[in-house]
């Protein structure tokens, strides 16, 4: 895996050499760039279902999961005027609503339900992608508007932790109600959840010195569930890590736009 | 004081006795260029004119509208003074301003706050500032009879500055903006100034001196003002010589006669027409006794010069805005005084190419008058040069200029018109030596009516007929040397008889073809490539269209248009990002190894006067360039310009200008659709809106390359961008310019 990724980093920065034609940002031709990612959940708002609980001062609080957040760093390298391409890896730092209540089985004809509070759980999504950049026929990449495409891949994964969950009613296999529990059993912590992203961005880079430069823009993804993995259990069962990945891919395609504010060092 | 101060001392003087006091020399005219120090006019900048007048100047306007109002003002006059035809301590300046001095004499404070300029410019007209600047154009100054004439426009001109009328004008505006029928009530208002400037100047002439009878007379040149500044009977047999014949058919029947009247309808002008201004001053005038007698008070010869010097910008004027039909007429009139003038032949031998341009692109009507416009004596010029044939027009442009080049061997200037256009000339597919015949037109007549009425040789032409085949007798038919075929209508047949038996000529014209014919081989092969091919023919030559292996360079400063969304364009910010731009195109010129030399009106200060004529030579140099696109046109100011290109020690010259706008362009029918179809407005909200806030920058960006030694455009380009105009911005692309102007092409 190391060596894959210096063999990237080295066919970027070295793979326009040849087009000695291109001047880049006042000579520079390889970018190094950073941007912090917004992701107000519009569509999540709308459209997801889920409950949202916060963990506050040994209760939990109602709450939404409006804005997630994420970074991307980036490695760039203009092979003309007009085109450049380049590598981005990033984190993004997501929530994801557990349903409020779930089936527990005694024997497989027999389950109850289980009505419960459950904190949010915390995700991390790893993602690695190539990307081209362009602009129009009058821009200079790598700064003005950058016009970007990409397709990576993402590996999402529940961040294990103590969550806190309270049952509120758990029936005849419950005798304990309304009790605080530390959970380190409800998912698969180990269990990474793949996807691919088709991505759109279009950032403006404006230049504040020689080398560095202001980036805004809005990015556009779309998260393709692995079908294969991601089916939602249509069998009662217990939260199973099949739940989560349907969950998770449901939360990951509702993150339509991302507003991403950075910086680019041109070198 | 040392030996060597007081040599500086005497050289000095003399210098400056030799620009006050020196003849001009006609033969070898130059064009006005501005001597002396450079005032601060045309050193500060916009802003601090503006803020300078914003605090001191004394106003019925409102802060706010002595803001606007100054901003307006000051950067058109500044506009005004670097646009490359305004010139100081030039013969005319300092002849008017002396006129000035005695209009004043008696208000010493209020000719402090005066000052004149000349414009080189056609039109016949005089204009003042509320800054205190007068604009004296060599239009008006060529076509005045005498001093007296000058100083009543001079001092109806100060009378509009004594008036404020200028910022009185500005706030009548605002008062009155309201009002349907403005237009009329600005023109009746416009008169009323005008009148009142009469009433005012005629105070001020009388006091200085000059005859009453002057004042008339102003107005009838005022009147006349749009004809030449004589009127002349041009001869038709002007062009004709032992060589060449222009026959009658070219030249008009009749005269054309001059339409101007004194009461025409001025009910859309600024102006009252010149009936009511005569009117008006006849009954002012009355109120004056003890009238002065003279009309010239600097002396007649003075003010014969200072005219000449007026007419022969006239001709560069024409030649500089394409009018070549008024350029001819008033070089004619100009050898009458200076018929030996080297410089008359070389605008002459420069009208004539660069009509045979302009005729090869069939755009040689625009250089003309139309016939219906024909008026005076000058009408036989435009009339001609609209009845030659592209034929007739090349064979006309070769005559002259190469007889003037036979004349004057060593003239370089005549030299390299002669060149451009053997080279010209070349790529005229028309153009062939064996259309031409061995003899002038005289002698084909001669023959023709020799022929005619010698029976025995139309006899033996019979039995000559029947001796050769079809085939001689269809190459007789065409043979211009053929008596038989003599046709008054083709005069510039017999108007090369002696060029196309030049060997010089013969070898440059084949020379030149043969160039032509492997550019159309070229042609050719490019065509029969297949489209893949030709495409990346075409990449590799965009590519490499700024490229010209370029480490030396004159930059002229650039010029920035900066518009704020509805509040349209903002001279501040545009002269703020000007000065950001020359900033960074030195620098970054620099930092590739572009040693650029820039001509820059913020700069004039330390570069003087010297530095500001090189600046108007070589906007004046753009301005007839960009009067045609198409047309590699012979710059007017050729001589000038080689020695601008021989200070620097470089032909290239770049020019550049920023265009920029910040308005976010939201479709709101699009978002008002999406609303309707309210599913698709989330997807509207986050595309369309942002996007269009995000591209809400417009730059564009222009590049010119012109070649002195070409006298054209050698390259150019316009970028398109969405990006702010801050310093690295611009910086960014002046950086890729320069990079690929060093960078020779492939």
């Amino acid at each position: 895996m190391k060596s894959t990724f210096l063999l990237i980093i080295t066919s970027v920065l070295l793979g326009g050499s040849v087009n000695a034609q291109t001047s880049g940002f006042y000579g520079k031709r390889n970018y190094i760039e950073v941007n912090g990612l917004s992701n107000f959940r519009l569509f999540g708002i709308i459209f997801d279902e889920s409950v949202y609980y916060k963990a506050m001062g040994g209760n939990l609080l109602s709450s939404r999961d409006i804005m997630d957040f994420g970074c991307r760093v980036s490695l760039g390298r203009v092979s003309s005027d007009h085109f450049a391409f380049g590598i981005e890896v990033g984190m993004d730092f997501q929530s994801l609503g557990i349903p409020s209540q779930y089936f527990q089985f005694s024997d497989p004809n027999s389950y109850g339900v289980v009505y419960h509070k459950h904190e949010m759980l915390d995700v991390r999504t790893l993602s690695i992608m190539p990307k081209i950049s362009f602009t129009n026929d009058g821009g200079l990449l790598p700064i003005g508007l950058n016009h970007e495409i990409g397709i990576g891949y993402n590996s999402s994964k529940i961040v294990d932790k103590d969550y806190e969950y309270r049952v509120i009613d758990g029936g005849e296999y419950m005798t304990s109600v309304d009790s605080l529990y530390l959970d380190r059993q409800y998912a698969d912590y180990d269990q990474r959840y793949g996807g691919f992203t088709i991505m759109y961005a279009f950032k403006v880079k404006t230049p504040i010195s020689k080398r560095v430069m202001i980036n805004y823009g809005l990015r556009y993804t779309l998260n393709l569930r692995n079908y294969g993995q991601f089916i939602k259990s249509n069998s009662p069962s217990t939260v199973s890590s099949r739940d989560i990945a349907y969950d998770l891919g449901r939360m990951r395609i509702s993150n339509l736009m991302t507003f991403n504010l950075g910086i680019t060092y041109a070198f | 004081m040392t030996i060597r101060l007081l040599l500086l001392l005497i050289v000095a003087f003399m210098v400056f006795s030799n620009i006050t006091f020196a003849q001009k020399d006609f033969n070898n005219y130059r064009t006005l260029q501005s001597q002396g120090n450079i005032p601060e006019d045309f050193t500060r900048t916009t802003k601090s004119k503006l803020d300078d007048d914003v605090k001191n100047k004394e106003s019925d306007l409102t802060l706010a509208q002595k803001k606007d109002f100054y901003k307006g003002t000051n950067y058109a006059i500044d506009d005004m003074l670097h646009s490359g035809i305004v010139v100081y301590g030039d013969e005319i300046s300092n002849y008017a301003n002396e006129i000035v001095d005695r209009l004043l004499r008696n208000e010493p404070e209020l000719r402090k706050e005066l000052r004149v300029y000349t414009m080189k410019s056609n039109a016949t007209n005089a204009f003042s500032t509320d800054q205190g600047i007068i604009f004296v154009t060599t239009g008006l100054m060529a076509q005045i009879t005498s001093e007296a004439q000058l100083a009543y426009v001079l001092a109806h001109e100060i009378s509009h500055y004594q008036h404020k009328h200028v910022s009185e004008t500005y706030d009548w505006k605002t008062k009155n903006y309201r009002y349907s029928d403005r237009i009329d009530r600005l023109s009746n208002h416009s008169k009323e100034k005008e009148f009142e400037a009469d009433r005012g100047g005629i105070e001020l002439f009388h006091a200085a001196g000059y005859r009453m009878e002057s004042i008339f007379e102003t107005f009838d040149v005022l009147m006349y003002s749009y004809l030449p500044f004589d009127e002349i009977e041009f001869p038709h047999t002007y062009f004709n010589t032992e060589n060449i014949f222009l026959p009658a058919h070219l030249f008009p029947k009749k005269k054309y006669e001059i339409k101007a009247e004194e009461d025409y309808d001025d009910s859309n002008s600024s102006h009252p027409n010149i009936k009511k201004r005569k009117d008006s001053v006849e009954l002012i005038i009355g109120s004056y006794q003890n009238w002065g007698e003279n009309e010239d008070f600097l002396g007649k010869p003075r003010f014969n010069l200072v005219r000449n010097i007026a007419r022969f910008e006239n001709v560069r004027s024409d030649i500089l805005e394409a009018n070549y039909g008024d350029a001819l007429y008033s070089i004619f009139l100009l050898e009458r005084e200076f018929p030996t003038s080297m410089y008359l032949k070389r605008m002459k031998a420069q009208v004539w190419l660069n009509l045979m341009l302009y005729k090869k692109e069939n755009k040689a009507n625009r250089t003309v008058d139309n016939i219906s416009d024909l008026e005076g004596e000058s009408a036989p010029v435009h009339f001609m040069l609209k009845k030659l044939t592209r034929e007739g027009m090349t064979t006309m442009a070769l005559r002259q200029v190469y007889d003037l080049q036979k004349m004057n061997p060593d003239d370089m200037e005549l030299k390299a018109i002669y060149t451009k256009l053997v080279e010209e000339i070349a790529s005229v597919e028309s153009f062939k030596l064996e259309n031409y015949a061995k003899k002038t037109f005289a002698e084909a007549a001669e023959d023709y009516l020799k022929q005619k009425s010698d029976t025995t040789v139309q006899k033996a032409d019979t039995t000559e007929k029947k001796s050769n085949s079809k085939y001689d007798r269809i190459k007789k038919q065409k043979n211009a040397d053929n008596a038989a075929n003599f046709d008054s209508t083709k005069f510039y047949v017999y108007g090369l008889k002696d060029i196309i038996s030049d060997s010089a000529f013969i070898q440059t014209l084949r020379s030149n073809k043969k160039i032509v014919e492997e550019k159309m081989k070229e042609e050719e092969k490019y065509k029969a490539l297949s489209r893949n091919e030709r495409m990346k023919i075409d990449k590799q030559k965009e590519k490499d269209r700024m490229k010209l292996g370029i480490d030396e360079i004159i930059v002229v400063e650039p010029k920035v248009f900066s518009y704020r969304g509805t509040n349209g364009f903002d001279p501040m910010k545009s002269e703020e990002i000007e000065t950001t731009y020359s900033e960074v195109i030195e620098t970054t010129a620099q930092e590739i190894g572009v040693k650029v030399y820039p001509i820059d009106r913020r700069t004039l200060g330390e570069k003087g006067t010297a530095g500001f004529n090189e600046r108007n030579l070589l906007i004046s140099f753009l301005s007839q360039i960009a009067q045609e696109d198409n047309i590699n046109i012979f710059p007017v100011d050729y001589q000038l310009l080689k020695e601008i290109e021989q200070n620097y020690g470089t032909k290239k010259v770049m020019f550049t200008l920023v265009e920029h706008a910040k308005s976010v362009d939201i479709n709101w029918w699009l978002v008002l659709g999406s609303v309707v179809i309210y599913p698709t407005f989330p997807f509207v909200l986050t595309t369309h809106i942002p996007m269009a806030i995000f591209n809400s920058n417009h730059t564009e960006l222009n590049v010119l390359i012109l070649d002195l030694e070409k006298g054209l455009v050698e390259t150019g380009n316009s970028y398109n961008f969405n990006e702010p105009v801050y310093k690295h911005n611009l910086g960014a692309h002046a950086y890729d310019i320069f990079s690929k102007l060093n960078q020779k092409p492939q």
